[in-house]
């Protein structure tokens, strides 16, 4: 439901189509990642999906919101100014939407703590799951790089896997960049 | 110690009840011991996703009826459609650490020295240890445990994504409880599972082939289950076989029946009994050789074929309790350190935490029958113990199981509230050799559920003076092979 909606209005975002697409591909990349690694770990898979889907809702809510009133006010704002803001403010305003959405309060936790997971309070494991996808999906989505068969990550350790979970999780990067093509 | 050239006189694999048991006992013996476990923690999957989790759960589901029960329908308890799984274990992650952090200073007082990684053999006396980061180091030992515990066994009719159709080592990553699920199985675990959920309100189908579920136990003592079960709205479907399980890919579970009929819920539950976690430790190198049922063949002292090797736990098969599972422990270091050629009790009593709870110690009924010809059983309903009703729980049964005169104790089979505890009793009774006659004559505190032995001893002394006929093997039990845990 929250895929749908997001859709239809954020790629209207004149001059920063780029970046909400790239936004929203990212987004769904890391869901995708951020299922199997839960799956593995025998976590809850919907919520982890749902976290690598909202953790940078904020960016793309962000950029309408300050271009609009760019647009309605005379403020001389470069696009880069617009952009570096929104990265500032995305995650606390990812947490703000998660909570006005009613979405349980877990997410909103665990989506505040993606750059910081090992200072959450709670739901360390589920943080670093979507700390982890979150590079994954860059390294995934960089054209320039190839796809590598195992990885040094700080999170690895954390969630506990062990190299042939870490290449089960690797090894279906192609299956979920033709998904997430599918679906945008 | 023995005295060996080898790094240690004891590597055990896996820390689960098994493995830690035997670790702690060999150095308590004097032996230097490592103990390899690939997870962070200790405590095994009985830990993780078995016993402790199940039982938090449990816990609550029961609290919630015994509410409902003994306020005598004053009060409802009703509860949102999403609630949450998480709420109703909110103790579990002190409960878990607790658990863990007693088995890690347990292991730290005995100084058993751990390395966290996967273990696989390289021979007899050698293990490679692999952590996470891919670097592998070797350790030898005089003598080695395995203890690596099992894994759900998910049959290949069925696509497991833990997402909606679910095994027992992922049920409990689900957020919400659903409104409606299919168990498949009819062992312990299924039967666990299944109570708990539909004592929560969740309308719960059991699938199994075989006509009942726990197959090993008398059919009185499963008929109270299933009225329960039943009256929380669960529907037991025996004699029913499976063809596949798959996930719509909207919002249901589909089980196809073999027939034509499906079935729909909103999440599926596989609970089909587990297999041995040997794939991956190479045993071969060892010298070592799977059963056809993927266990490792021992002796009574645990001891496999190569006798410098042990195994334990759910490696080799039934019980596969964790009780079970510390005494093989305790009893493969004895022997290795000691020679202990006396086996401690093998008498083992299994608890089965459904609700209403089941425990058994000794023979069954059908079991007395098949191997003495005859059995003379005394029961008591629950409903004839003042303590029962007091506390709103008279459905339950007690029965003792004796040989065709009605003297020596062979098994004590309970179904009810308090089972699981009670057993115990008849069980300190079994080690004393005590007779039938004892609990009738022995004084307990009243009123307590204790009581039920003496009625039920009462009513075997009574069938005896009244020379009434014992059960005879044509008695009409059903059976099924004896049960491991699934
Ligand atoms: C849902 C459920 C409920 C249960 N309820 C009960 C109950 O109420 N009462 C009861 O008595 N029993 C119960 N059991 C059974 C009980 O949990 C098991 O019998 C018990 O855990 C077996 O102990 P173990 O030490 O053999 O194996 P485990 O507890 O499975 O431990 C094995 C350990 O070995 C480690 N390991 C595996 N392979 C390797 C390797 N290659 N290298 C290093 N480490 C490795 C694993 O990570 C694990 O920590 C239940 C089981 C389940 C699934």
């Amino acid at each position: 439901m929250v895929l749908i909606s997001c859709q239809a209005k954020v790629f209207k975002v004149e001059g920063f189509e780029e970046c909400v697409r790239q936004s929203f591909e990212k987004s769904l990349t890391t869901a995708a990642f951020s299922q199997e690694i839960a799956r593995l770990r025998r976590l809850n898979v919907e919520d982890a999906f749902l976290c690598g889907l909202l953790h940078d809702v904020g960016r793309p809510v962000l950029l309408q919101a300050l271009s609009d009133y760019r647009n309605d006010s005379e403020v001389d704002a470069a696009d880069d100014d617009i952009l570096t803001t929104a990265e500032e403010f995305r995650i606390p305003l990812a947490c703000r939407l998660i909570t006005s959405w009613e979405l349980p309060e877990r997410l909103a936790v665990i989506i505040q703590h993606q750059q910081t997971p090992a200072e959450t309070p709670e739901f360390d494991q589920q943080a670093a799951i979507l700390n982890l996808a979150i590079d994954l999906a860059n390294l995934a989505l960089d054209a320039d790089t190839e796809m590598p068969e195992q990885l040094t990550h700080p999170m690895i350790g954390v969630l506990n896997l062990y190299p042939d979970d870490v290449a089960q999780v690797l090894s279906q990067h192609a299956e979920m960049l033709d998904w997430v093509r599918s679906t945008i | 110690m023995i005295a060996t050239n080898y790094d240690y006189d004891v590597v055990v694999i896996g820390s689960g009840p098994a493995g830690q048991n035997a670790a702690v006992e060999a150095a308590s013996l004097g032996g230097r011991v490592l103990i390899i476990e690939r997870e962070r923690h200790v405590g095994g999957a009985c830990v993780q996703y078995g016993t402790i989790p199940s039982k938090t759960l449990r816990e609550t589901a029961l609290t919630l009826t015994a509410f409902r029960r003994r306020s005598g329908g004053i009060y409802e308890i009703s509860h949102d459609s999403q609630l949450s799984i998480s709420s109703l274990m909110t103790r579990l992650e002190e409960v878990v650490r607790a658990h863990q952090n007693a088995t890690q200073q347990c292991l730290d007082m005995a100084n058993v020295e751990r390395a966290q990684g996967k273990a696989l053999f390289i021979s007899p006396n050698e293990i490679a240890i692999r952590d996470i980061a891919g670097n592998t180091t070797i350790a030898s030992a005089h003598h080695v445990v395995v203890a690596t515990g099992s894994r759900p066994r998910n049959p290949p009719n069925a696509d497991v994504d833990h997402e909606n159709i679910f095994d027992s080592d992922s049920v409990l990553s689900m957020i919400y409880l659903p409104s409606s699920m299919v168990v498949l199985g009819g062992g312990v675990i299924a039967c666990e599972y299944a109570s708990t959920f539909a004592s929560l309100g969740v309308k719960v189908t059991i699938v199994d082939k075989w006509p009942s579920p726990l197959g090993f136990l008398d059919s009185d003592l499963v008929d109270v289950l299933l009225k329960q079960f039943r009256a929380n709205g669960g529907e037991f479907r025996g004699d029913t076989v499976v063809s596949s399980i798959d996930w719509d890919g909207v919002s249901a579970a589909r089980v196809f029946l073999e027939g034509g009929e499906v079935l729909t819920a909103d999440k599926a539950l596989i609970a089909q009994g587990r297999i041995a976690n040997l794939d991956k430790l190479d045993i071969e190198n060892a010298g070592l050789e799977a059963t056809d049922r993927g266990l490792l063949a021992v002796n009574e002292f645990c001891q496999t074929a190569v006798p410098n090797i042990y195994a334990v736990g759910d490696t080799i098969g039934p019980p596969a309790l964790a009780s079970a599972s510390m005494e093989q422990g305790r009893r493969a270091m004895r022997h290795a350190f000691s020679g202990e050629l006396h086996s401690s009790s093998s008498l083992i009593p299994a608890g089965i935490f459904t609700i209403p709870e089941m425990a058994t110690v000794g023979l069954t009924e059908q079991q007395v029958i098949e191997q003495h010809g005859a059995a003379m059983v005394g029961k008591v309903d629950f409903g004839r113990l003042a303590r029962a009703h007091i506390m709103a729980s008279s459905a339950g049964v007690l029965k003792l199981v004796a040989e065709a005169t009605g003297h020596k104790l062979l098994g004590i089979q309970i179904a009810g509230n308090g089972a699981t505890e009670l057993v115990h009793l008849g069980q300190m009774a079994f080690l004393n050799d005590m007779s039938v006659d004892t609990f009738a004559t022995t004084i307990f505190n009243f009123p307590t559920m204790a009581e039920g032995y003496r009625l039920a001893a009462l009513d075997i002394i009574h069938r005896r003076d009244a020379g009434a006929a014992s059960t005879g093997s044509n008695r009409d039990v059903a059976l099924q092979p004896e049960g491991s845990l699934s």
